[in-house]
């Protein structure tokens, strides 16, 4: 379960347009999803179970990163058969706000990327591709999650 | 020595795939392919705004300049850590040293958003290299173990699979 939490915060992060701008930088929204499954872990951890190793949040971290790959590409799949290609919408009139001129061939492809309904090739293509880089950045974020939540050495106690 | 030579080979690909995407791209034809589908690939990872971005050979990188940094800083962290590890800095706590090291990229991100202080190529720059090199100071031993423990893995089921077909 705090794997699937992670996965579908990531997927959220990734998928919907505009909170998907945290991903510039350096993937952070799926950095932060492998993290928060190894918090969610932790929260779960009863004192009687086994103490958290750092191969619990790298398998943590993975998993979320798979269903995050899975659930994001299944959410921006939907997102654009429902309300287009907003995300190169938003895209395109932030270009405009800052006076960037665009050559009038790319402003033409642009236009031509935002009418195009989604393939299955383009699916299955960017499915794969956020495989690679979630399950990659959110075994990060469950290493990160373990550097933070590890527990503390316990030196036994000298009798005096 | 083997996981940390796999580690630091995988690091220095990723570092050198953002770097060689725009001197592909020059090249034309399949180079050109190459590059578009890099830069298609990091688009995944980053912004990739033009001018936020080191050129070379007339392109941008694959990844902005914070984000190189990060990665490049990584690299060196990676190489350098078994100097490191016997410096202070690796006895410093985890918590501390990203928090710390994060913060100052988090204050220029900040500022630059809000308007207060426009971010330049340098601030992203060294405020990428300073959160790159303590993230690979956390993450370079846990990294280890885990390809080591891949390593080891895949050594096991290899040995398996090859004893069960030989009998």
């Amino acid at each position: 379960m705090p794997a699937l939490y992670g996965g579908l915060i990531i997927a959220g992060i990734s998928a919907i347009p505009g909170l998907n701008l945290i991903n510039v930088c350096c993937c952070a929204g799926i950095l932060v999803g492998g993290f928060l499954a190894v918090f969610f872990y932790k929260q779960e951890l009863m004192p009687e179970m086994d103490p958290l190793t750092s191969n619990d949040c790298v398998r943590l971290g993975a998993f979320a990163g798979v269903i995050a790959a899975v659930a994001g590409t299944i959410i921006s799949v939907l997102v654009m058969l429902v309300f287009g290609n907003i995300a190169l919408e938003m895209m395109m009139r932030i270009v405009h706000q800052m006076n960037v001129e665009l050559p009038g061939n790319v402003e033409q492809m642009i236009n031509q990327g935002m009418e195009e309904k989604p393939s299955f090739l383009g699916i299955v293509f960017s499915l794969f591709f956020n495989l690679i880089v979630d399950v990659l950045f959110s075994t990060l974020g469950g290493l990160i999650g373990w550097s933070v939540f590890k527990p503390k050495p316990q030196y036994p106690q000298q009798s005096i | 020595m083997i996981p940390r030579r796999f580690l630091l080979t995988a690091v220095f690909f990723w570092c050198a795939a953002i770097a060689a995407t725009p001197l592909l791209d020059s090249l034309g034809g399949a180079g050109t392919s190459t590059a578009s589908f890099s830069y298609h690939f990091f688009s995944r990872v980053c912004h990739q705004i033009d001018s936020r971005s080191f050129h070379i050979a007339g392109g941008k990188f694959a990844v902005c300049i914070r984000c190189f940094s990060i990665y490049a800083a990584f690299f060196l962290s990676v190489l350098f850590y078994p100097l490191l590890s016997r410096t202070r800095v690796s006895a410093v706590s985890s918590r501390v040293l990203l928090a710390l090291s994060a913060l100052p990229m988090a204050i220029d991100v900040a500022l630059d958003g809000v308007g207060v202080c426009e971010s330049t190529g340098v601030s992203r720059a060294v405020t990428g290299v300073v959160f790159g090199f303590a993230l690979g100071i956390v993450l370079a031993p846990l990294l280890e173990e885990l390809v080591r423990e891949i390593f080891s893995r895949l050594n096991h089921f290899l040995r398996t699979t090859y004893a069960t077909k030989t009998r």
